[in-house]
């Protein structure tokens, strides 16, 4: 998959689960566990080509210029260690800052991030601070040093919506501050609509879709987009229509053949689609939208029936 | 066609000062093949209610009665509970060990003692209400998707002839794509069985989807009580408009108000006095002066019937 993130823009990933989306943050980030192993022409962080950087300078750059944010904040923060001095660790280590200094530096953050009382919360332990509060607190320590990119995966998925919107709000408040560009995975399509300009759909692996949140409103072209949306009870379905849902599950990313992976499942399937593999190409005459369909849909085709009809295998 | 009735039911964890009312007097009904959406944030006791209808927590006031008839103590049952419990996680509520025709022919062995054929012949007949073919009987769960899962979950719970399925977040563990299709099941269960339902979920879009009638819980207690379309609508309490508005929506931009400070729900050891909502509430005296009945006095003391439709001194 290749795709770019300008400063300041926030991008949203959005798939099912095992779909890629958190293994595309971590080949990023140069994570990926073993054996797994990251093939790219380039991963360009502010024009540092990553895979082929020094393991040295890369683990400086990254801890300078990249911010992860976690589904499990209780994961993300070490539990033996206080709030403070995971923070103010990352400004020496990183920044070169003094004690003092690195304090004065994790103080203003915590308040950055809306953490009420920040010289309190840095004597704390992550246990005593809720879910929402360790969420800020992980994005704290990312803004000790100066993130470029913010890359939060699944940030909310553990939170309770009235929680999750101050989240929400918070990255975009940050990322409107500090120029930071945002990739913001999750497998909830609304929130991403929320706070992102545009979203990537991703399936079995490969991106099928890069559009516009507006688009992603009005007019999605991939028919996996449209089932995925079509599927999502939001507050103005109707009540007595079955819900769509979408027949099959999704491929084991090695057992894709040569045709499309989402072919087996797609209402608008021909034998083009089972044979051959659609590149995702540029759609339309405006923009960066790409699909990767040989039937991309339009507004106007097979109103309100988003996936050509399906009711079937129980799944 | 029987009806349940929960009346002023309490659970209270610990003793003395460190006690936690985890349930505060609460009273609902589940008609036969209605469905009473529970909404609430995490620690609101959604699930500590459900638990204590099946029985699984202790009551410490209050009565659980079915058709008007109080519900033996369940050393005293002869017979599984009426009300039969779907856990969120199907990963952990199956027994990875057992197959799926073991673990459903243990529930109906629990209800009554058949011949192994009639056995048999009664897990094909519930695999069959949850729409999985027979032949998923020898299979374990670990040959499952999450969502096949959950149907064994449904279908063991059914095993038992319950009148009302308590479904706690039985969605939230699965892929948007999979939930729609939980959610025709429980429908059409409701309608074939004439199953009351008690459904769960911090999701509001998808209690909306799938309710009748919808309970809001706040700090173990029921603050508004009412059909679907009201309390979506015209919602009368204002801890439910805080609810409804912080659901994400694709079709509404978030609106640019900035990040409250971390307003999250309050200690349940130490409940805030008067209305317990009083601190984060919008229309309370946090944003009012004068309106410090909220902070002095139970909005229910006085006004029993709050409990059952809205728990404001100023709805």
């Amino acid at each position: 998959m290749s795709f770019d993130v300008a400063p300041g823009e926030r991008l949203g990933i959005v798939g099912e689960s095992a779909s890629g989306k958190s293994l595309t943050a971590l080949a990023i980030a140069q994570l990926v566990p073993y054996p797994g192993q990251v093939t790219a022409a380039a991963i360009d962080l502010a024009g540092n080509d990553l895979p082929r950087m020094p393991k040295r300078a890369l683990t400086r750059l990254l801890g300078r210029s990249l911010a992860m944010v976690f589904q499990d904040p209780a994961t993300s923060l070490n539990p033996a260690l206080r709030v403070g001095r995971q923070l103010t660790e990352v400004a020496e280590v990183h920044s070169g800052l003094g004690r003092r200094a690195a304090r004065e530096r994790a103080v203003a953050q915590l308040a950055r991030v809306r953490l009420s009382n920040p010289g309190y919360r840095l004597r704390q332990y992550p246990v005593q601070l809720s879910g929402g509060m360790r969420q800020r607190a992980t994005l704290a320590m990312g803004l000790m040093a100066e993130p470029q990119l913010i890359i939060a995966d699944e940030p909310t998925s553990a939170l309770d919506v009235t929680v999750q919107e101050q989240i929400v709000r918070l990255l975009r408040t940050v990322s409107d501050d500090t120029g930071a560009a945002v990739i913001f995975i999750s497998h909830d399509i609304a929130v991403v609509g929320q706070l992102c300009e545009r979203v990537l759909v991703m399936y079995a692996g490969r991106i099928v879709e890069d559009l516009d949140v507006a688009a992603l409103r009005t007019d999605p072209a991939h028919p996996y987009t449209r089932a995925l949306i079509g599927s999502i009870p939001d507050m103005t379905t109707s009540r007595t229509k079955q819900m769509v849902t979408i027949e099959g599950r999704p491929p084991d990313p090695a057992e894709v053949g040569s045709g499309c992976a989402f072919a087996p499942r797609c209402g608008h399937a021909t034998q083009l689609c089972r044979d051959m593999r659609p590149d995702l190409r540029p759609l339309g005459t405006n923009g960066r939208r790409r699909a990767a369909c040989w039937f991309p849909q339009h507004a106007d085709a097979d109103n309100g029936d988003l996936l050509g009809a399906s009711q079937g295998a129980p799944r | 066609m029987t009806t349940l009735h929960i009346e002023d039911v309490s659970v209270r964890y610990g003793a003395g000062p460190t006690a936690v009312l985890a349930v505060d007097q609460v009273s609902l009904t589940v008609p036969a093949g209605g469905v009473v959406g529970v909404v609430g944030e995490s620690g609101s006791g959604k699930s500590t209610l459900a638990r204590a209808i099946v029985g699984l927590a202790p009551l410490h006031g209050g009565r659980i009665m079915w058709d008007g008839a109080v519900e033996p103590k369940r050393w005293l049952r002869r017979r599984p509970s009426r009300a039969q419990l779907v856990f969120q996680n199907p990963y952990a509520s199956l027994d990875p060990r057992l197959s799926v025709g073991a673990t459903i022919g243990e529930a109906v062995a629990s209800r009554e003692r058949l011949a192994r054929k009639a056995q048999t012949a009664e897990v094909g007949e519930l695999l069959d209400l949850v729409g999985l073919p027979a032949r998923y009987a020898s299979m374990l769960p670990r040959d499952l998707s999450g969502g096949q899962r959950q149907r064994v979950a449904i279908a063991r719970a059914l095993a038992a002839r319950p009148d009302v399925l308590i479904a706690d977040e039985i969605t939230s563990a699965l892929d948007v794509s999979v939930q729609g299709a939980i959610l025709n099941l429980l429908s059409s269960l409701r309608e074939q069985l004439s199953l009351g339902v008690l459904f769960i979920s911090h999701n509001l879009s998808v209690v909306r989807y799938i309710s009748d009638r919808v309970a809001v819980m706040y700090l173990g207690r029921v603050v508004e009580n009412a059909p679907v379309e009201h309390v979506v609508q015209e919602p009368a309490h204002p801890y439910t408009r805080v609810l409804l508005e912080a659901v994400p929506r694709l079709d509404v931009p978030l609106d640019p108000a900035p990040p409250d400070v971390d307003s999250e729900p309050p200690d349940p050891h130490h409940p805030p006095s008067g209305c317990h909502f009083h601190p984060r509430c919008p229309m309370g005296p946090r944003v009012f002066a004068e309106r410090e009945i909220c902070v002095a006095r139970d909005p229910s003391d006085g006004h029993p019937e709050r409990r059952h439709a809205a728990m404001c001194h100023f709805a």
